[in-house]
């Protein structure tokens, strides 16, 4: 770096303040508080729209056999036909058997009640389930789920040994088969259908597996390594069996002897070693399988996106920045794979704070009530905090967006601006729209400390106020609140001692520091929920243009295409076409003329349907457009544009963009027809030359040659040619006219209707009509020999001023 | 139609077809900044290379580290002894020793505050630290995340700048062939690479170091014989080095394919929003969705693909760093079974040993993790890098009053085409010039030679005498007007577009060219006349109306030199004539150049330049031309108005 360099380098650096917000945001891309519209139950709202993208990954499709797996997403419970009949009774039959021969004890005592009443009421919400349909099925459901999971729950930690978790696991698997597989019995006998792709259910079952099997390793370790290896306990028979040191077990002896435990060293290490070569690569495998799902529900959001994006009609493209849709798709839409985030950390923290909270208020409730006390400030925090998030959220998203668009639109204009010399001035704009950009983010980032701040302040005073009560009390040996209730959650904290308050003050911070974090996620949430609203205004906005719902695909026409009275307008104040009448017959050729400004692009952009007429309307064959589904019209319609549109891709890319099927032949031809053959062949790559976006590496007339060949190689009935030829020498435009009607008039296709719009007379001349368009009417109609005769006719004055005054014709 | 998502995700696990995938992608990201691999040594430039760019930052830097040094060396050492404090002599009553054993050193002066106080008084005094102490570490974090984000945003800022600056200057020629989207993606994706690789490269070492240190350092001040701990742990840094080392290489080239397909995201996205005319008629609303889903869908792959290659790596280096864990467990458990330690001093060791070890790997775990911000830094580095339009002349232009003189210049293009041979011709002021002649006759490339867009590389071109390669460029160009052929409208208003040259050009001024160019009667009729605004894919304008506009943009600069790029290629001959007659108006006293195909146009200049293949075949007046018999010009003219 030379010493210029730094020293502006330096300036640069220097123009962010040290801390501090730096210069205001001006007001027009700014929001206060005030302007905050959406409130909770907005942002809610939001967050519930994301669910239709994010089921299909939870419901998947079915897998019929002979069919394969279906397009359509499968339904929540049956349907169809299908059912899952079998089911009750088989869940019935898997709950009473076990006890009724003695697999898993037959007692009533706690927590045997708890657990069988689960199971029953389980037992009975399955009845329901195939057999009723309306509100009963869904509660039965949510019941279900419910207290499936809670006998789980109490299975695995109130119930010793593993009978009654495989009994409940049998269970939990023949509720959940009903769910997985499905019975049509039918006249034509028994049909069935398999759920598959529910990868969020995968996902979270699979994580289950992990997380006990992560458990199970630990307390593995901690009763070998504490239990044996530190203190010379035994190894209970059951472990001892399993890891293969069966001498060690407690029923063969009372204590292990300095040898044993020497060897049993190196049982945690086998054991460690055996469980992590299954679970890291399962941990690795989950990894990327959450990415894939959520990958894919931002896919679909994304392409749902682009796809109404570009339905939306000019006149929506016309008032809108591209940097923002490209922000809009890129990093907006993303905020939907953080809704399942936000809804599990909430469920999460919500158990854990009120789980907490009882245990804190069965040992003190003055405990209890200091952390109800909690939810006080931090409801107050919220309502001032929440539609800051949210203004700053979107404040910084647009002007993310305005400098995408700055840049996309500098780049764009690049080289007008060097021409011109705006170089440091879009420098300077740039230079503008980053730092604003940066103190948005800025801004809402130090909103979040703060809260942060504020929150962190009042829980540790609450949390050390809880600590110093119990050391108070443990100092005095107080008694503890309800002794009787705590014996019931296994615990036997009757006075205040030194494991009441390590356990109690553990409790009592967890509470607190949940009810922090639940309004720290809140606010993170209003972020993400800002992002979906971005995306959803896009997905709220209905195109002018769109198909009826009777639409009928167009099958090419074969008499006539007739404008009757079509009037159109930009704006209302702004009419462009006024009144056309105007029928065409197939195999001809129109040329509509007229001055620049008198409609003529704008008549070719209804009959593609880009608009639709604001009155009168254009039939084919004595159809409206308008009952034609757009994008079969549109494919029968080939058109060069005025404006040479080239994408980043090769020339043989560009060639068949609308035609993706095109072999090499095709586009030969087309390219030949175009009189760019040549051109091509010269290119060291040939067809496979890649252009840049906008054609840099071609001249203006091969980009309009290639463009010519677009349209020619998609081989369509109607073709429209939008000033074809203007950036062509009269030599080369006459050659590829002479190649144009030859391939018109080819006898081996169908006869094609080709409209042209030129100013060339040399072009105009080789028309079967001729349009003269004036101020949004057709003026004058004829050919060329017609019109030339009608004294100051509008044409006639038009073909005099074009060739020179001088010129006879 | 597919949603290209899962089609997508299955095969192409082969690592031959992830290689050519790649290189496609390469090729398809950016056609001027093609040199993308990548060896060890131009990693360690890089790195180096945004390490250097601290020293512009190097104040807030050093507030940003020592805060947080601070911060965890201070929590290390003092929050733990508060608990103690509590518990031994509050909950439980205990008296402190006189002596203050137990207690660090630099405790002793506030622990001697406490000696022979009542547990009820220690209580007091601890709740009184505890709020002082939890206020300054509230707010000595707030200002610290306050002062990092704000120097995250200066190196951004300035970096984000230069490079649209670096952009910007790139060559005319060059910026043809620079796709948006990936400028786009380099200035507001790939730059936010940086203050990472600066915060893997110093803020995590730091704060490991440090807490490292000081967890070796209490570790040893209470068991001085558990060096073989110690050892244990930093071994590990070393064999997770050695583990992962060599999968370096795959992670960098898994996020250089990330960045590529991001960028391709990007451009596919810009392309299909910024041509949504072109798009929608013809008919290729499906065709272009699926090529965005295409481009998503490889998009999310290869960055799924580069989490992967980064997770099995660091899990590889993780379960080697078990091996000595499971080493030092064997011997720990050795010395408590012959009786040489205690359970509890087992539980207390093993506690230490993580926490050296956790510091220890994200040590070892740096340079994997500097892999992935490598490959963007790679992106922005080398964009400043391109080379930049060559500022070789520093002569100042006075105002032209002759003309420009060509003599036997020819350009020959970098990869060896030639474009033009031996052109000789002078075109005075107060002329107009037209220059003629079959598509890719050189006739633009010709008249790129005056602004000096494109560098002569034969010959001499002469402005007043002056060589134009001596000219400094902005003298140069501040002469010199090129109306484009491509019409160009910016997001502004339409009196903003027209002034784009001259942005101090008064309203007046604007409407006086709008009138020369006929078509202020059209803006004044539009409900917000000059003040309408354009889009940049602006429907509310025919291709005409911008042809014109572009024309009234480069009138308004008012330089001694124009060149109108086939100015009237859209427009109708009424139109047409109209401007003609303006421009003989402007060309008294100036020179105007015009690019035409139109005989109406050239028929009306004082001197026709008659090119083909890059050689001046005819010139001078439209009667002269017309006089030679079986002249490539009367040709020419006769085709035209056969």
């Amino acid at each position: 770096m030379d010493k210029e360099t730094i020293i502006h380098a330096q300036g640069l650096a220097d123009t962010v303040a040290f801390y501090g917000e730096g210069d205001p945001i001006p007001a027009s891309r700014d929001l206060s508080a005030k302007d905050d519209t959406s409130g909770f139950a907005a942002v809610v709202q939001l967050l519930i729209r994301c669910w239709p993208y994010i089921l299909p990954q939870i419901l998947g499709r079915w897998w019929v056999p002979g069919v394969g797996t279906e397009a359509r997403m499968a339904e929540l419970i049956g349907g169809r036909g299908y059912s899952f009949v079998y089911m009750p009774p088989l869940v019935t039959l898997l709950a009473v058997i076990p006890p009724y021969f003695g697999f898993v004890p037959e007692s009533l005592e706690y927590p045997f009640n708890l657990f069988y009443g689960l199971v029953a009421i389980a037992v009975l919400c399955t009845w329901p389930l195939p057999n009723l349909s309306g509100r009963v099925q869904l509660i039965s459901l949510v019941v279900l789920l419910v207290s499936i999971i809670l006998a789980n729950m109490v299975a695995v930690v109130l119930i010793e040994g593993s009978t009654s978790s495989i009994y409940l696991g049998l269970i939990t698997a023949a509720c959940l088969a009903g769910w997985f597989v499905q019975l049509n019995i039918g006249s034509d006998g028994l049909k069935y259908r398999i759920r598959v792709g529910t990868h969020l259910v995968y996902y979270y079952g699979l994580s289950l597996i992990m997380g006990m099997g992560f458990m199970l390793l630990g307390l593995m370790m901690a009763e070998i390594v504490n239990q044996s290896l530190l203190q010379n306990e035994p190894l209970m028979p059951g472990l001892a069996a399993l890891i293969g040191y069966p001498e060690m077990s407690r029923s063969v002896n009372d204590a292990l002897t300095e040898a044993q435990r020497m060897e049993l060293r190196w049982a945690p290490i086998k054991v460690e070693l055996a469980l992590f070569l299954l679970l890291w690569p399962l941990e690795i495998v989950l990894l990327y399988y959450i990415i894939w799902i959520f990958q894919r529900i931002n896919h679909t959001l994304r392409l749902a996106l682009v796809d109404r994006w570009h339905r939306l009609s000019l006149r929506h493209h016309a008032d809108h920045r591209v940097g923002d849709a490209i922000w809009r798709i890129q990093t907006d839409s993303e905020t939907v794979t953080y809704v399942l985030k936000v809804l599990g950390e909430f469920v999460t923290m919500t158990v854990t704070i009120v789980t907490a909270l009882a245990l804190i208020t069965i040992l003190s409730p003055l405990l209890g009530l200091i952390v109800t006390f909690v939810v006080v400030p931090t409801m107050i925090l919220a309502r001032w905090a929440m539609p800051r998030f949210r203004t700053r959220s979107l404040v910084e998203r647009m002007a993310n967006a305005d400098l995408t668009s700055r840049l996309q639109e500098s780049f764009r204009s690049i080289k007008l601006s060097k021409a011109y010399q705006a170089g440091p001035r879009s420098q300077k704009q740039f230079e503008q729209d980053s730092m604003i950009a940066f103190n948005a983010e800025y801004r809402h980032a130090r909103l979040g400390f703060r809260v942060g701040v504020i929150v962190d302040t009042y829980s540790e005073l609450f949390i050390f106020t809880g600590a110093f009560l119990i050391a108070l009390w443990v100092n005095r040996g107080e008694p503890t609140f309800a002794t009787e209730l705590i014996a019931l959650a296994g615990l036997s904290f009757v006075v205040w001692n030194l494991s009441a308050f390590r356990w109690s003050s553990e409790r009592f911070e967890v509470a607190i520091g949940s009810l922090g974090e639940v309004l720290k996620m809140w606010g993170w949430a209003q972020d993400v929920a800002m992002g979906l609203k971005r995306v959803f205004d896009i997905l709220d906005m209905q195109p002018e243009v769109c198909d009826r719902e009777d639409a009928t695909p167009f099958q090419g026409f074969k008499r006539e295409i007739r404008f009757e009275d079509v009037a159109f307008a930009y704006s209302a104040d702004r009419p462009i076409l006024n009144g056309i009448d105007l029928t065409v017959v197939p195999g001809t050729i129109t040329a509509i003329v007229g001055p620049s400004g008198a409609g003529k692009s704008t008549m070719m952009n209804l009959l593609l349907r880009l608009f639709d007429p604001d009155r009168g309307a254009i039939y084919i064959d004595g159809h409206d457009l308008r009952e034609f589904a757009i994008d079969s019209l549109r494919k029968n319609i080939a058109i060069a544009l005025q404006e040479n549109v080239l994408f980043g891709m090769s020339i043989r890319e560009n060639v068949r963009y609308a035609v993706p099927e095109a072999g090499d032949e095709r586009i030969n031809q087309a390219l030949k027809i175009a009189c760019l053959e040549e051109s091509v062949a010269m290119l060291p790559e040939g067809l496979d030359t890649m252009l840049g976006d906008r054609g840099g590496r071609l001249s203006t007339g091969q980009r309009q040659r290639l463009s010519l060949a677009r349209a020619i190689v998609r081989d369509a009935p109607i073709l429209v040619l939008d000033e074809p030829t203007a950036a062509l020498d009269a030599d080369t435009e006459h050659r590829v006219l002479a190649n144009l009607s030859e391939w018109t008039r080819d006898p081996a296709a169908q006869n094609r209707t080709i409209f042209l719009i030129t100013h060339r007379i040399s072009t105009i001349r080789r028309a079967d009509t001729i349009v003269y368009l004036e101020a949004g009417r057709v003026a004058e109609r004829g050919d060329h020999e017609t019109l030339m005769r009608i004294e100051n006719g509008r044409y006639r004055a038009f073909v005099q001023a074009e060739s020179g005054k001088n010129v006879d014709v | 139609m597919s949603d290209r998502f899962t089609e997508d995700s299955k095969g192409s696990l082969s690592l031959e077809q992830l290689r050519e995938d790649e290189l496609a992608l390469d090729k398809k990201a950016s056609l001027v900044d093609t040199e993308t691999d990548i060896d060890y040594k131009q990693t360690f430039s890089l790195i180096w290379r945004c390490l250097a760019l601290i020293r512009f930052f190097w104040r807030r830097f050093v507030v940003v580290l020592s805060m947080e040094w601070i911060m965890t060396a201070v929590g290390t050492a003092v929050a733990p002894w508060a608990g103690k404090v509590l518990v031994d002599h509050v909950v439980l009553g205990q008296p402190l020793p006189e002596d203050g054993g137990g207690y660090p050193a630099f405790l002793l002066p506030v622990i001697e505050l406490l000696i022979g106080l009542s547990p009820i008084s220690i209580l007091s005094w601890l709740a009184l630290w505890t709020v002082v102490g939890v206020a300054v570490r509230v707010i000595w974090g707030y200002v610290h995340d306050l002062v990092e984000i704000r120097l995250a945003h200066s190196l951004l800022h300035m970096v984000r700048s230069r490079l649209f600056e670096g952009i910007r200057l790139l060559p005319i020629t060059q910026l043809d062939n620079q796709p948006i989207g990936d400028s786009v993606f380099r200035a507001m994706t790939d730059v936010r690479a940086l203050p990472n690789v600066i915060r893997i490269v110093v803020q995590v070492p730091g704060w490991s170091l440090v807490t490292l240190v000081t967890a070796v350092f209490t570790l040893l001040s209470a068991y001085p014989d558990a060096k073989l701990v110690v050892l244990f742990a930093v071994g590990a840094m070393p064999v997770y080095v050695l583990v992962t080392a060599p999968f370096a290489r795959m992670i960098r080239r898994r996020a250089q394919a990330t960045v590529a397909a991001g960028t391709v995201f990007v451009s596919t996205t810009e392309e299909g929003m910024d041509n949504i005319q072109a798009v929608q008629s013809l008919g290729a609303n499906a065709i272009e969705k699926d090529r965005f889903a295409l481009a998503s869908a490889d998009a999310f792959r290869r960055e799924r693909f580069q989490v992967l290659a980064q997770t099995v790596t660091q899990k590889l280096g993780e379960i080697s760093g078990k091996f000595l864990y499971w080493g030092l467990m064997l011997y720990m458990l050795k010395n408590v079974i012959t009786g040489d330690m205690t359970p509890g001093d087992y539980a207390v060791v093993l506690g230490y040993f993580w926490a050296m070890a956790k510091p220890a790997e994200a040590l070892a775990d740096l340079w994997i993790r500097l892999q992935g911000p490598a490959a963007s830094a790679r992106r922005v580095f080398a964009m400043l890098d391109l080379e930049q339009e060559k500022e070789i002349g520093t002569a100042v232009l006075p105002p032209v009053t002759q003309g420009v003189a060509f003599e036997g210049v020819g350009f020959v293009y970098p990869d060896g085409r030639r474009a033009l041979a031996n052109v000789t011709f002078d075109a005075r002021v107060g002329e107009i010039v037209a220059l003629v002649g079959p598509t890719g006759a050189g006739k633009t490339t010709l008249a790129y030679l005056i602004p000096r867009y494109h560098m002569a590389t034969e010959g001499h071109l002469r402005i007043d005498g002056l060589e134009v390669n001596d000219i400094a460029i902005d003298s140069l160009r501040s002469q010199v007007t090129y109306v484009f052929q491509e019409t160009e409208t910016l997001a502004e208003s339409i009196a903003d577009n027209i002034r784009f040259g001259k942005p101090e050009a008064t309203m007046e001024e604007v409407e006086r060219v709008a009138k020369s160019v006929g078509i202020h009667d059209f803006i004044v009729k539009l409900p917000e006349g000059y003040e309408t605004r354009l889009g940049t894919t602006s429907s509310k304008l025919s291709v005409g109306q911008k042809q014109r506009i572009s024309i009234a943009r480069g009138l308004i600069r008012d330089t001694p030199i124009l060149i109108l790029d086939e100015p009237t290629s859209a427009l109708d001959p009424e139109t047409e004539n109209y401007l003609i007659s303006a421009l003989q108006e402007v060309a008294r006293n100036r020179l105007v150049i015009i690019i035409a195909h139109r005989l109406s146009t050239i028929s009306r200049s004082d001197r026709i330049i008659f090119l083909e293949a890059g050689e001046v075949l005819e010139q001078g007046s439209h009667e002269q031309l017309m006089a030679i018999e079986f002249g490539r010009y009367q040709r020419f003219v006769e085709l035209q108005s056969a």
